[in-house]
């Protein structure tokens, strides 16, 4: 296991703000983990919220001490525990047909790509979840081939429908509810990441795996 | 019980939110200024996360299935009562079954606080009964609806005589230095020299700021946020996210509001103006 050169800022008066190298890379996320899994058995109470890069710790009550618990929180990465988790993989079925594929001929004709090349390069991954957050139930997925990297649109939408699949520069996603957004939209899909049915639970965990497949 | 017998302009059942969800990208919610709804519950000995209703702009218009004891903190709304005229604020007040209590519109500050003797109780989802978009079935109290009274048991009234009003006219916003603060001093403005104000743009999830900063090309990686980060958007508009704002951001973050900061501006309606001030965190408390 390697070593990074992490660093740990006060965000708040709460809260701690662990960062890595800024990258987007697979090896990042799971030292980052495993480091969460480490802080949380010393501070059971505390939320750990992983994104990308970064780690916030944040605590129930005020840090009374800064330094000392920075230095504490440095002397637990240096005893951090890699446990072998197998990331769950979601198979998740994508309509690139549907009527919310709204952009995808746009998008298709600005990369002078075929539509069945587009729709492989998309489903050809093994996506990671690098992040939760945005809306209840998004996945911030990292792994998008560059050859279907893709601007923004300019102006955003008001209303993008819940269960579109969209791409936004090196990122793609699923809308998991109706919301504005400014990605351009390619397919459509059912997948949740949050079972409504009973009471709300979370399928899908930071560090598991996505594979889109046409349906 | 109580039912809504006019929803006013935006009304919510909200308790101090939801804690650890943030992990999993579920905004924490909860009052926009904590420290009245607080003060609402603890003048009525109730414990302090226990459910209230929070009242925006127009409050509404509700009639007691019961008869109880309230309490109203927070932005000043004239309450009448159909019964006992003027309710005032900041202390007990008791009311009788059928008796109709009417919200007037604000007259300062933005968001009132109702309280009942043993708490609201609501819908629980993901350990918050917290209204909030894409969370619980509801985000807003509408017509007709009936909320009932809990049984939360009595605390010690002596932790109330720590809990001041919510300032309403404060025009110092505490916060200090984000971890993109570096990226926000190119910018050649003095963030703590500069009148802000809240442009029309202001909900639960966050205040978009005017005027407008210079702009940027900033790109970051996505990365966590919490209430009272203060985002820099390319554009030059700075947005404080609230209590139910995302829980990710890839803004620069050049400013985190002290915890009394957010109840203060949660009370700032739009065109309300206000200074930054620095405040650097205490190292050693």
């Amino acid at each position: 296991m390697k070593d990074y050169p992490i660093k740990i800022i006060p965000y708040s008066a709460h809260a701690l703000l662990i960062e890595w190298p800024e990258q987007i890379d697979e090896e990042i996320l799971q030292d980052i983990l495993a480091f969460k899994n480490t802080l949380q058995i010393s501070f059971p109470d505390a939320l750990l919220t992983p994104c990308y890069y970064s780690l916030l710790l944040v605590y129930r009550n005020l840090i009374k001490d800064i330094p000392r618990t920075i230095e504490s929180v440095f002397a637990l990465y240096d005893s951090r525990v890699f446990e072998l988790h197998e990331p769950q993989i979601f198979e998740v079925a994508v309509n690139y047909k549907a009527e919310t594929a709204i952009d995808l001929a746009e998008v298709c004709e600005a990369l002078n790509m075929k539509i069945k090349t587009f729709v492989e390069w998309h489903t050809n991954p093994l996506y990671t979840v690098f992040g939760l957050g945005f809306l209840p139930g998004f996945m911030y997925l990292g792994g998008l081939p560059e050859a279907i990297h893709y601007p923004r649109r300019e102006n955003p939408r008001l209303r993008v429908p819940a269960g579109a699949v969209g791409i936004g520069g090196r990122q793609t996603g699923i809308y998991p509810m109706e919301a504005p957004g400014g990605w351009n939209l390619i397919g459509h899909s059912d997948f949740q990441v949050i079972d409504r049915k009973g009471p709300p639970s979370f399928r899908v965990r930071v560090g598991d795996k996505i594979r889109f497949f046409p349906k | 019980m109580l039912i809504i017998l006019q929803p006013g302009n935006f009304t919510s059942l909200q308790d101090l939110g939801r804690w650890k969800m943030h992990a999993l990208g579920i905004p924490f919610s909860g009052a926009m200024d904590r420290n009245s709804a607080m003060l609402a519950n603890l003048l009525l000995n109730n414990p302090p996360e226990a459910p209230v209703l929070e009242v925006t702009l127009i409050g509404p218009k509700i009639q007691w299935k019961q008869s109880g004891m309230a309490t109203i903190t927070g932005g000043r709304f004239d309450v009448l009562s159909d019964q006992t005229g003027l309710v005032p604020r900041n202390t007990k007040a008791s009311f009788k079954e059928n008796e109709i209590w009417t919200f007037g519109p604000v007259k300062e500050g933005l968001r009132g606080y109702l309280a009942v003797k043993g708490g609201f109780v609501g819908p629980t989802s993901m350990g918050s009964c917290s209204m909030s978009l894409g969370v619980t079935e509801q985000v807003a109290c509408k017509k007709n609806d009936l909320i009932s009274f809990g049984f939360a048991p009595p605390v010690n009234s002596s932790t109330s005589a720590h809990i001041k009003e919510t300032p309403l006219d404060e025009k110092k916003i505490y916060g200090f230095k984000g971890p993109e603060w570096h990226l926000w001093e190119q910018s050649g403005l003095d963030l703590f020299n500069q009148e802000w104000r809240v442009s029309k743009d202001h909900n639960r999830m966050g205040m978009r700021l005017l005027p407008f900063a210079p702009s940027h090309t900033h790109s970051l990686i996505t990365a966590p946020v919490l209430p009272g980060t203060v985002q820099w958007t390319p554009s030059g508009q700075l947005m404080v996210l609230m209590r139910e704002g995302q829980t990710t951001g890839g803004y620069p973050r050049i400013l985190q509001l002290t915890e009394s900061a957010i109840n203060v501006l949660a009370q700032k309606n739009t065109g309300e103006k206000f200074y930054f001030v620095n405040q650097p965190l205490n190292y050693n408390l």
